[in-house]
């Protein structure tokens, strides 16, 4: 954790110089996701797990989203790719509006099944958290990569086993050659992780996501591959959606970030807003309880957690649905209704009713 | 590997040891004094001691089992008892028939079972699932013997396609062999089939669900691709252990199917030496056929140690 | 098979009522079990029709109509007659006295002496239990047929001899699971402590370990009981189990292949052996999923 800085105060300078670029309201934007929401039947009937999400992303823009797991966050990644468990997730409504290579817009909620195998992996790519298992162990990491561009290239086996090779070099495995040969089993979860960035990469989507790609990894190589992140932010025009549970790898990659709690989103802005003016008594929390080490006087080694549980879809509290746990909670007015996502002039959102008179409250 | 090899190898002996001296001990549970049913009722005493001197039946059975053995393995297996043939020429002959029946069977439950699996596994719950799942069941209900009967019923007998017996060695005519092993070996194949089906949509289940799946989806692979490709590969290796742990009961199966379309294999040289109370090939078969289910028990287990030695585990 | 688990709370006696409760709740589960209630609904009908043939069949199996020989189905013979006149639907009947013999005698004879090898196996340990159970791997190296057939050959055919056969070729496969379950349940609270009060080795195997080992038994005998009797047919069949003229449903196939043409001859005995077994398949299924989660707890 001390390779990057984690807090509001600690946002690193280059946060800001990016903000420039990512809120630059004139660059169209690739995808616009529209209340979006997600249901899964289950054994005890149908359960709402994403709850009227919205947002853009724009080119060379990285949207984090953040929360605890089970918030919604990966699902909703899921449903932009059509990945959802066929037979049991399904989008109930909203639309997930992307732009084409061609320029044209495509609703993929509208889109038949059978097309988005040509989106995937070739627009929109995607990466994900377990890389000790996200790769085939009977074939060989070359021919994982190659297969990628086989599919939308349409290239010859020798081709595509060369645009591999190259990916590889792209992102830092040394005798990139060498290891097409390779089986996953071979290589540790940092190469296996830099395999599946080559991979999503391959194509060269507009927009890749990626789903907690550090958190399975070494402290030390989570740094590595966020600092290729970076590298390939910088180099090319591609937006990302970056999903963790991880504020100090937010504060390293995202230029927004929209925070959920319970199936909402219940707080959305800029990346310097968030983390150093966070105003949803959850944000603060979640800042809160990021362990310092670079400040050791105060809690030494005490942290701060947010006291109980993400409530279980079907056992949501109906106004608010962070009320059990917030500190900041008031009976008559926080259960009295659900809570808006209220449009700031900042161009951020918020999801509380009680936010003014919290943001001059001392912190959580 | 090496090391493997030889591990397995030695925790195999017990049970070859053991299994060999099984197959002896028939000998001394016999009813009878052996000496007087090879010489017959009218013989002297003494002809039947000297007998018994010269078979060696007169000294310990630790020293009669190792005498047995090595005659055993350097091919001695005796007489027939009927025909007077040796027992070794017999299971020469016979060995073909039933390993030719063997491994067309074993090619008719993986041509049936596995796309049969596949296909349950990636309809799960529909109804092809369960016409799939009813069907294997009922497969494995069907003693092999009825199996045959009925197949050779519908198709010899009313629709005339294929012989219902008639073994002609496939060298000598490989169309006719064919012709006339098909029945049999899906009579014998059948219940492996309904294994391997089964095998198959399990591990084809669990497989589909691995993240490497999603993976192959994200990049924009199409089911067929993802099923077939990414997932059938993977799903294949516990189905490869179901064969090898099925030869036994194949095997033992051999026995009715040989009688069914009267095919001359070790099977049949059981039940045939039962009748004619001829031991010697009694044995000789037995042991021929518990040994090779052995070595290809050992085998399944090495081919699967080969193919897994890919996965981390 | 209800009488295998209304035996169970007897031996039990630590806490007789509270075994009553577990085998009732697990027979009321079994109940609730689709597959394994049609499994056991059929074998009750079955094993009924079995005891009260002579009421039931409607000619003596082995009485011949010399005018009806080879007849096909009709409502004089509803499954037609063999090749010597003998009313099929009767031979069927008859038959099935035939199969419930063999398999409860050998499920029974094996689960015993399995049992108890398994038990003695576990229980004593050392030299012992590695010579059994160097014997069971060496028994379960045979297919079953054709150690089943070994064991016909020095005893000679004959429905005595194929029931000692199928027995003796069960036994490895309890004797295995019951040495496994003893050497689990043997360093378990309750039979050390029952070892500190001074129970006899005896005592401790019958009235502690057994009734933790019993529901395992009693989901793989139900599972035997159909390979039993696809072997018990398969010796008819074969000509070295059950001779005729008694009836059998094995022997009946045997006969039917050589009038290809009298096809009732062999569809119906054929069927007959398949419902069975299906029946004691489905039963198994039941009971597993019945016993299994109760007991293993």
């Amino acid at each position: 954790m001390l390779a990057y800085p984690n807090n509001a105060d600690a946002v690193p300078a280059t946060v800001t110089d990016a903000e420039g670029r990512a809120d630059a309201a004139a660059t169209p934007p690739l995808l616009r996701v529209q209340d979006l929401r997600v249901e899964f039947a289950t054994d005890r009937g149908r359960i709402i797990a994403v709850d009227d999400v919205s947002f853009t992303l724009r080119p060379a823009q990285t949207v984090g989203i953040v929360g605890e797991s089970g918030c919604g966050k990966s699902v909703t990644s899921l449903a932009i790719m059509g990945l959802l468990a066929a037979g049991t997730g399904r989008v109930a409504s909203g639309e997930i509006m992307l732009r084409r290579r061609s320029g044209a817009w495509s609703d993929l909620v509208k889109l038949p099944r059978t097309q988005l195998p040509d989106i995937r992996g070739d627009e929109i790519a995607m990466i994900f958290q377990e890389p000790m298992t996200s790769l085939n162990p009977l074939h060989t990491v070359g021919d994982q990569i190659a297969e990628a561009v086989f599919l939308h290239r349409g290239a010859g086996r020798a081709e595509a086993l060369e645009r591999a090779a190259e990916m590889l070099a792209r992102v830092g495995i040394p005798q990139p050659r060498q290891r097409l040969g390779a089986y996953p089993h071979e290589l540790s979860g940092g190469m296996r992780q830099r395999v599946m960035i080559a991979m999503a990469l391959s194509c060269e989507p507009s927009i890749l996501i990626a789903d907690e790609p550090t958190t399975a990894l070494d402290v030390t190589i989570q740094a590595q591959i966020i600092e290729l992140f970076r590298s390939l932010q910088d180099s090319s025009q591609m937006a990302t959606l970056f999903i963790t549970h991880d504020l100090g790898v937010i504060a390293e990659v995202a230029h927004r970030v929209l925070v959920m709690y319970a199936g909402q989103v219940v707080e959305e802005g800029s990346v310097v807003e968030i983390l150093k003016r966070p105003k949803h008594p959850y944000t603060r929390g979640l800042i809160a309880s990021v362990p310092r080490l670079d400040r050791p006087e105060r809690g030494q080694a005490r942290f701060f957690t947010i006291p109980g549980q993400i409530p279980e879809p079907g056992r949501r509290p109906p106004a608010c649905r962070f009320m059990p746990r917030c500190a900041h909670a008031e009976v008559g007015i926080c259960d009295a209704a659900p809570p808006p996502l209220e449009a700031l002039p900042d161009g951020g959102s918020i999801r509380c009713v009680k936010w003014r008179s919290i943001e001059t409250a001392p912190h959580a | 590997m090496r090391r493997y090899l030889i591990s397995r190898f030695i925790q195999m002996l017990p049970v070859a040891v053991v299994v060999s001296f099984l197959v002896f001990s028939a000998t001394l549970l016999l009813p009878g004094d052996p000496a007087v049913t090879i010489l017959g009722e009218q013989s002297t005493q003494a002809q039947r001691l000297a007998l018994r001197q010269q078979m060696g039946l007169d000294r310990s059975i630790p020293e009669q089992y190792l005498r047995w053995l090595g005659r055993m393995l350097s091919g001695d297996f005796g007489a027939s008892l009927s025909t007077q043939e040796p027992v070794a020429q017999m299971i020469r002959n016979r060995t073909p028939v039933t390993v030719e029946l063997s491994i067309l069977s074993v090619i008719f439950g993986v041509l049936v079972g596995i796309p049969a699996g596949v296909v349950a596994a990636v309809k799960r719950n529909t109804w092809i699932d369960v016409a799939a799942s009813l069907t294997a069941m009922t497969g494995l209900a069907i003693p092999y013997f009825w199996a045959g009967i009925l197949l050779i019923m519908v198709f010899s007998v009313h629709l005339g396609w294929l012989p219902s017996s008639g073994y002609v060695p496939f060298f000598v005519d490989p169309v006719a062999n064919l012709k006339a092993m098909l029945l049999p070996a899906i009579t014998l194949g059948s219940g492996l089939a309904a294994l391997i089906m089964r095998q198959t949509r399990t591990s084809m289940l669990e497989v589909l669900s691995a993240d490497y799946i999603r993976t192959a989806r994200a990049k924009g692979a199409r089911e067929p691709r993802v099923v077939l490709h990414h997932g059938l590969r993977n799903a294949l290796l516990p189905v490869i252990t179901v064969i090898g742990l099925q030869i036994g009961t194949l095997l033992g199966g051999a026995v009715v199917t040989e009688t069914v379309f009267s095919l001359s294999g070790l099977g049949r040289m059981i039940v045939e030496g039962i009748f004619q109370r001829d031991f010697p090939s009694i044995q000789g078969a037995i042991l021929v056929i518990v040994f090779s289910i052995l070595v290809v028990n050992l085998l399944t287990d090495l081919s699967y140690f080969v193919l897994d030695k890919r996965i981390s585990r | 098979m209800s009488s295998v688990i209304a035996r169970g709370p007897g031996d039990a006696d630590a806490s007789p009522s509270q075994s009553i409760s577990v085998y009732g709740q697990a027979f009321r589960k079994l109940l609730r079990h689709k597959l394994g209630r049609s499994g056991l609904a059929v074998l009750v009908f079955m094993s009924l029709v079995a005891i009260a043939a002579p009421l039931l069949a409607p000619y003596d199996p082995t009485t011949v109509f010399y005018e009806d020989f080879l007849a096909a189905p009709s409502w004089r013979h509803w499954l037609g007659t063999d090749d010597v006149g003998r009313d099929v639907l009767s031979r069927i009947i008859y038959g099935a006295q035939v199969s419930f013999q063999v398999i409860t005698v050998s499920v029974v004879g094996s689960v015993i002496v399995g049992s108890a090898v398994g038990m003695i196996s576990g229980y004593v340990g050392g030299r012992l239990d590695h010579v059994l159970m160097r014997i069971v791997d060496g028994m379960l190296a045979f297919p079953m047929l054709v150690l089943a057939l070994g064991v016909i050959a020095i005893l000679g055919p004959g429905l005595t001899n194929a029931m000692i056969a199928i027995t003796i070729v069960n036994i490895p496969g309890f004797a295995r699971l019951v040495r496994g379950q003893v050497l689990s349940a043997r360093n378990l609270d309750f039979v050390v402590a029952a070892r500190a009060l001074g129970a006899s080795d005896v005592r401790i195997m019958v009235h502690h370990i057994w009734p933790k080992v019993a529901g395992n038994v009693i989901v793989y005998a139900s599972l035997r009981g159909s390979a039993a009797l696809i072997t018990e047919a398969s010796l008819a069949f074969l000509g070295l189990g059950v001779q005729p003229p008694t009836p059998s449903w094995g022997g009946m196939l045997t006969t039917s292949m050589q009038y290809w043409n009298a096809w009732w001859m062999s569809v119906f005995p054929g069927a007959a052996i398949c419902i069975m077994v299906l029946a004691l398949n489905f039963l198994g299924d039941g009971l597993r999923d019945a016993l299994d989660a109760r007991l293993s707890e």
